[in-house]
């Protein structure tokens, strides 16, 4: 039976309310049969009855670890570049030292090298280093998933976390962006990284994530609580452990810090409450667990059945539905090397973010690299961001055209014979113009960089009528809600009798177009990715389009004239450039 | 900006316009209900109205008072 595997994660920081704090956490997670893993700040390790504790939590068998937050203090100040309070925002040569001397201290209190580490941001430059200075080192919480622009604007722009374009679960990350899996053992770091929280996948697009996580007294921030009682939380749950019905498992930690369970906390109406949350959240869990749904492990030890039963290069999938509004609203999210995808199914199957991983970029952050504080991975479609992006499929018939996306659909996973991760969109009927078409799509991702896109027409009200099906992206690049400099794109398009015109991209509205074409591509150097769209079989007609600095996108169509049972399948593809 | 021609009536979404976002509301006629493509809004018409009620009473205080 596939099993949704759980860390319970604490930190443990300085200070008498931080050392009440943890002993609440702690006790409960004991009271529900918990072992847990501690987390220590320089903080906490600068604190010796902190440090004490902790001993004798270690006696119980509780794993300790460090975590990175929490260590710009006095005693950093001396060893660091500067009072950076985020050490992925340090150059390169202060992570070191800043590394090194928690490490230091670490292993002068507990005689060893532990193998569980996290951060909110764990870049590729510090993975690396800890990794080759402590190779003990198993796992490391990296990063919090879609934490971006929306939470930097709702929190008045006071914290400098940008993550936006990740996985959502455990990974083996890749030796070029903290974000991007790696594709095999050789191309990742040997070390799983872990997300900091789980977050609701609906919320995630539409909501600040931040607010709706594995974490009860985040959920009370978002006030989705009523005092002690939270049942979304418990449907927060629920749906974690169905992701295991798609993967073979499901990763879920619950990483409250102390300062959300002591009072004083500006987030916090209630602290009893908060605590109330924290020990309902913990109960529910255990209550799964003697169903045999969930097991309780340490961050080491799930990283040993992590590198043991699923390794470098998986593929993840999540089908998540609205539980907090209760609207039909669903989203689907996939995951690889290549790329990231989510599908709006409240749009009718709109593919509304992507991230292509293909191209390898950077994601090192500090005040000696190009990207400074921007840790967020570049999309090429984020409809969150940029509202016009998306791909999307396109009825015509006669002179009236109707889109997808002013249907609400459903979505199901299913595996193709050959094992690929598969969302198959139930049938919308769409009226277009007098026309009734009820057409059925599905992707299939093929573990390759490609997506087969396949849309079937299931009925028609008129059975003779002749209808055109067109593929529409509309994509751009960029990592917040402005738009880049588009200069420097090529778009192409090439046809089966060796037609092909290119467009540089110059804001001048060019559009070129071909019948039976192979291949419509845009070509983004900044980058270093090319995506294009090719028909599986044959299509009618294909088109690039440039954009104006009004709505700076490109577009690429490929179109096809199909009757009653006639489908139209395309590929999706990102390469590198 | 809103988006056109997808609605039956042209209502603003409550809960993005709390957040002073304009998007209009699309509808679904099987369930005669209102919903956000943007957010996780949905609604009947009156509930719409009653929403929009509440946050100008709440926010715009002086907004029909006379001197």
């Amino acid at each position: 039976m596939s099993k949704m595997y759980v860390n319970v994660i604490h930190r443990a920081d300085r200070g008498a309310s931080m050392l009440e704090g943890i002993k609440f956490q702690q006790d409960e997670a004991h009271r529900a049969g918990i072992r847990t893993t501690i987390l220590l700040s320089y903080e906490g390790l600068c604190d010796p009855d902190m440090v004490a504790y902790v001993k004798t939590q270690m006696g119980l068998g509780d794993e300790i670890g460090i975590h990175f937050h929490n260590m710009m203090c006095e005693e950093m100040l001396p060893y660091a570049e500067s009072d950076e309070q985020a050490l992925y925002l340090h150059s390169f040569s202060s992570k070191k030292k800043i590394v090194d001397r928690i490490f230091e201290v670490f292993q002068a209190e507990f005689g060893f090298v532990p193998t569980a580490i996290g951060g909110y941001i764990m870049d590729t430059e510090t993975t690396l280093y800890i990794k080759e200075k402590y190779p003990q080192v198993k796992t490391s919480i990296t990063n919090c998933f879609e934490e971006g622009v929306k939470m930097f604007e709702g929190n008045n722009g006071s914290w400098y976390l940008f993550s936006d374009g990740g996985p959502w679960g455990a990974f083996y990350p890749s030796k070029y962006h903290y974000l991007a899996p790696g594709r095999d053992k050789e191309s990742s770091i040997d070390l799983v990284a872990l997300p900091h929280l789980n977050r609701d996948m609906v919320l995630a697009l539409t909501s600040r994530d931040d607010y709706f996580s594995s974490h009860p007294a985040n959920v009370m921030r978002a006030k989705a609580n009523d005092g002690p009682n939270s049942p979304y939380m418990h449907r927060f749950v629920d749906q974690w452990i169905e992701q295991k019905n798609y993967n073979g498992f499901s990763y879920y930690n619950v990483f409250v810090s102390t300062p959300w369970v002591v009072p004083g906390n500006i987030f916090v109406d209630n602290f009893e409450h908060a605590r109330a949350l924290y020990i309902d959240s913990l109960q529910y869990l255990k209550g799964k667990a003697e169903q045999g749904e969930v097991e309780f492990v340490t961050m080491s030890e799930f990283a040993d059945f992590y590198k043991t039963e699923i390794g470098a290069g998986a593929a993840e999938v999540n089908l998540w539905k609205d539980i907090l509004a209760g609207t039909k609203r669903q989203t689907f999210w996939y995951a690889d090397s290549y790329f990231r995808a989510a599908i709006d199914l409240n749009i009718g199957g709109v593919i509304c973010d992507f991230r292509p991983y293909v191209g390898e970029l950077s994601g090192d952050t500090g005040p000696d690299t190009d990207i400074l504080w921007n840790g967020n991975y570049p999309y090429v479609i984020a409809r969150e961001h940029r509202g016009h992006s998306g791909h999307r499929c396109v009825i015509k018939y006669g002179d009236a055209s109707a889109s997808i996306e002013g249907k609400r659909a459903k979505g199901r996973i299913e595996r193709t014979h050959d094992g690929k991760q598969q969302l198959v969109v139930e049938p919308i009927s769409i009226q277009v113009g007098d026309l009734e078409v009820t057409l059925e799509s599905a992707f299939t991702f093929t573990g390759d960089g490609r997506i087969l896109i396949e849309r079937r027409v299931l009925e028609l009200s008129d059975p003779t009528a002749e209808i055109t099906l067109t593929e529409v992206l509309d994509g751009c690049y960029g990592t917040t809600v402005y738009p880049e400099d588009m200069r420097g794109i090529e778009l192409t398009v090439l046809s089966h009798q060796e037609e092909k015109h290119t467009i540089p991209f110059t804001y001048r509205s060019k559009e070129a177009r071909v019948a039976a074409p192979t291949e419509v591509k845009a070509v983004i150097p900044q980058i270093r990715t090319q995506l294009s769209l090719t028909p599986e079989g044959e299509a009618d007609w294909g088109s690039v389009k440039e954009g104006v600095l009004f709505k700076p996108y490109y577009k690429l169509t490929l179109e096809k004239k199909v009757q009653l049972g006639g489908v139209l399948s395309s590929w999706l593809n990102v390469e590198k450039r | 900006m809103a988006q056109r021609g997808k609605t039956m009536k042209l209502l603003l979404c409550p809960s993005c316009f709390a957040r002073e976002i304009d998007y209009l509301l699309a509808y679904d006629e099987e369930e005669d209900e209102y919903y956000c493509q943007r957010c996780c809004y949905a609604g009947k018409e009156e509930n719409v109205l009653e929403f929009y009620k509440v946050f100008r009473n709440e926010k715009y205080k002086l907004y029909n008072v006379t001197y």
